[in-house]
C-alpha cells in the first residue's frame, strides 16, 4: 500500500535520503531503527507529505504522492501520524483533540465523533482525562491520546515518529502496551523508535538505515540474529548494551 | 492657578468635546488598524511569495518613521497628489498606517511564537492549511497576542494628541485653548487632560486583563 520507488530527497546539499526503494503492505508492523540522521524520519515524514521527495516516486494507496494533481490532504486523511513531542493542541480538551479532524475533515457528526472518540479513549486508557487539558497531563498519557487522535480518523496506517523517545522511563510502558494493542489488532504501522523490546515483540519486519540508505530490511527475528551489515551490528551493540 | 475659572461648565463640556474627538479617531483607527494589521500580519507568517516580501518592507519602512512624519503626510502631501482628507480622516488615515504596521508585527510575532509541531499535527490528520491556522495556531496565537495588542491600542490613544498638530480638535488640542485664554489655566488644564487619558488608558488595560483570564 505504500511504495518507495528510487526516492532521494535532499536537504540544500545534504543528500537526505539516497535511492530508496521500500513496500510497506498491509497490516504489516515494521520497526524502522538507525543512529540519528540517518533519514529514518525523514523517510517517514515523506509518507504523510510532511516533506517532499525530490526524485522518485512515492506510491501511497496507488496514489503518487509527488504527482501535481495529488491532493495531499486526501493522502493524510488514510494515514495517521504520531509525534515524538505529541502536538497535542493545548487549547482544546481531550475529546476536542481527538474530534477535531474528524469533524472538520470527515465531516463527522459532532455527537457521533465524541462517541468514537471516546471509544477510542478508552482503547488507549484515558478515557477518564476527556475534559482535562493537554498541560495537566503526563508525556505518556499525552502520547495515548495522540494515538487516540491519529486513530481517530481510521487510517489505513499510522505512522510513529520515534513515539517514546521524549517520555519519562516510568510511562513508556503505557504507551508501548496501546501501541502492541494495536499491533495485535492488525493496524499497519511504521514505527521508527529505538525500543528493540517492542521491535521484537511485535515487529514483523525491521528496516535498518543509516547515512540516508537502507542497509537492511528484512524478517525482525533474522535481523537479530544474524545483522550482516557491520553498521547494524554496531548498533545494536549500542542499544542493546543500553537495555 | 484658578481652578474654579478653568473648570467652568463651558470649558469642561469644550474639553469632553475634545475627548469624545479623541475617542471616536481612536476607535476607528483602532478598528482599521487591528484589520489591516491581522492581513499584514497573516500574510506575512504565511509566507505568500512577492506578497510577504512586499509586506514585510511597508511595515519595516512605516515602522521606522515618527508618527508625526505620517501625521503630516496625509496631512499636507496626499493633497499634492489629489487625495483630499479632512483634519480628521487625515489623523485616522495616519494612524491607521502607523496602528496597522506595528500591530502586524505583533500579530506575524505571534503567530510565529506556535511551534511548528502544531501546524505539522494539524496537516497530518487532514486539515487543510486554512483550517490548520484557524482551528489551532489563531486560538493559541491569539492567548500571546492580546496583551501587547491592547498595549498598542493604549498607545493609539496617546498618540492622537499628536493630531493636535494639525488642529484637530481633540482633547490636547481643546486644552491648549482653553489655557491658552489664562496662564492660570494652565495646570488645572493639565490635571484634567492628564486625568482624562488616564481613565480611558486604564479603562483600556484593565479590559484587557479581564480578556486574558476569561481566556485562559
Amino acid at each position: 500500500m505504500i511504495e518507495f520507488k528510487d526516492v532521494n530527497k535532499y536537504y540544500g546539499d545534504f543528500h537526505a535520503l539516497k535511492n530508496i526503494n521500500l513496500t510497506f503492505t498491509k497490516g504489516e508492523v515494521t520497526v524502522v531503527i538507525g543512529p540519528s540522521g540517518s533519514g529514518k524520519s525523514t523517510m517517514l515524514r515523506c509518507i504523510n507529505g510532511l516533506e517532499e521527495i525530490n526524485e522518485g516516486q512515492l506510491l501511497v494507496s496507488g496514489v503518487d504522492l509527488h504527482a501535481k494533481d495529488t491532493n495531499i490532504n486526501n493522502i493524510r486523511k488514510h494515514v495517521g501520524m504520531v509525534f515524538q513531542h505529541f502536538n497535542l493542541y493545548p487549547h482544546m480538551t481531550v475529546l476536542e483533540n481527538v474530534t477535531l479532524a474528524p469533524i472538520k475533515v470527515l465531516k463527522q457528526d459532532p455527537k457521533e465523533a465524541q462517541k468514537t472518540a471516546e471509544k477510542l479513549l478508552d482503547k488507549v486508557n484515558m478515557l477518564d482525562k476527556k475534559d482535562s487539558y493537554p498541560t495537566q497531563l503526563s508525556g505518556g498519557q499525552k502520547q495515548r491520546i495522540a494515538i487516540a487522535r491519529g486513530l481517530a480518523m481510521n487510517p489505513e496506517v499510522l505512522l510513529f515518529d520515534e513515539p517514546t523517545s521524549a517520555l519519562d522511563p516510568e510511562t513508556i510502558d503505557d504507551v508501548l502496551d496501546v501501541m502492541k494493542k494495536l499491533a495485535k489488532e492488525g493496524m499497519t504501522m511504521i514505527v521508527v523508535t529505538h525500543e528493540m523490546g517492542f521491535a521484537r515483540e511485535v515487529g514483523d519486519r525491521v528496516i535498518f538505515m543509516a547515512d540516508g540508505e537502507v542497509i537492511e530490511d528484512k524478517n525482525a527475528q533474522e535481523f537479530y540474529e544474524n545483522p550482516e551489515d557491520p553498521r547494524a551490528k554496531q548498533f545494536l551493540g549500542k542499544i542493546i548494551h543500553h537495555v | 492657578m484658578d481652578f474654579t475659572g478653568a473648570y467652568s461648565w463651558v470649558n469642561i463640556r469644550f474639553l469632553l468635546d475634545g475627548l469624545l474627538v479623541t475617542l471616536e479617531i481612536a476607535a476607528i483607527s483602532i478598528i482599521l488598524s487591528f484589520i489591516i494589521g491581522a492581513i499584514l500580519g497573516l500574510v506575512r507568517y504565511m509566507k505568500v511569495p512577492v506578497l510577504s516580501f512586499l509586506a514585510g518592507a511597508i511595515v519595516d519602512i512605516i515602522r521606522n518613521l515618527p508618527l508625526l512624519l505620517i501625521i503630516f503626510f496625509t496631512y499636507f502631501a496626499l493633497p499634492q497628489i489629489g487625495i483630499r482628507l479632512s483634519i480628521f480622516w487625515s489623523a485616522v488615515a495616519a494612524m491607521t498606517i502607523f496602528e496597522s504596521a506595528m500591530l502586524s508585527e505583533i500579530i506575524r510575532g505571534g503567530l510565529n511564537s506556535i511551534p511548528v509541531g502544531q501546524m505539522e499535527a494539524g496537516r497530518s490528520t487532514g486539515l487543510t492549511y486554512a483550517q490548520t491556522i484557524w482551528y489551532i495556531i489563531i486560538p493559541q496565537a491569539l492567548r500571546a497576542m492580546v496583551p501587547p495588542i491592547v498595549s498598542q491600542f493604549v498607545a493609539l490613544v496617546k498618540d492622537t494628541s499628536l493630531a493636535t498638530i494639525i488642529t484637530l480638535p481633540e482633547l490636547t488640542h481643546n486644552a491648549r485653548i482653553v489655557y491658552g485664554q489664562d496662564t492660570n489655566f494652565v495646570i488645572p488644564m493639565f490635571i484634567a487632560m492628564g486625568f482624562l487619558y488616564w481613565v480611558v488608558c486604564y479603562t483600556l488595560s484593565k479590559l484587557s486583563k479581564r480578556l486574558e483570564t476569561s481566556n485562559a
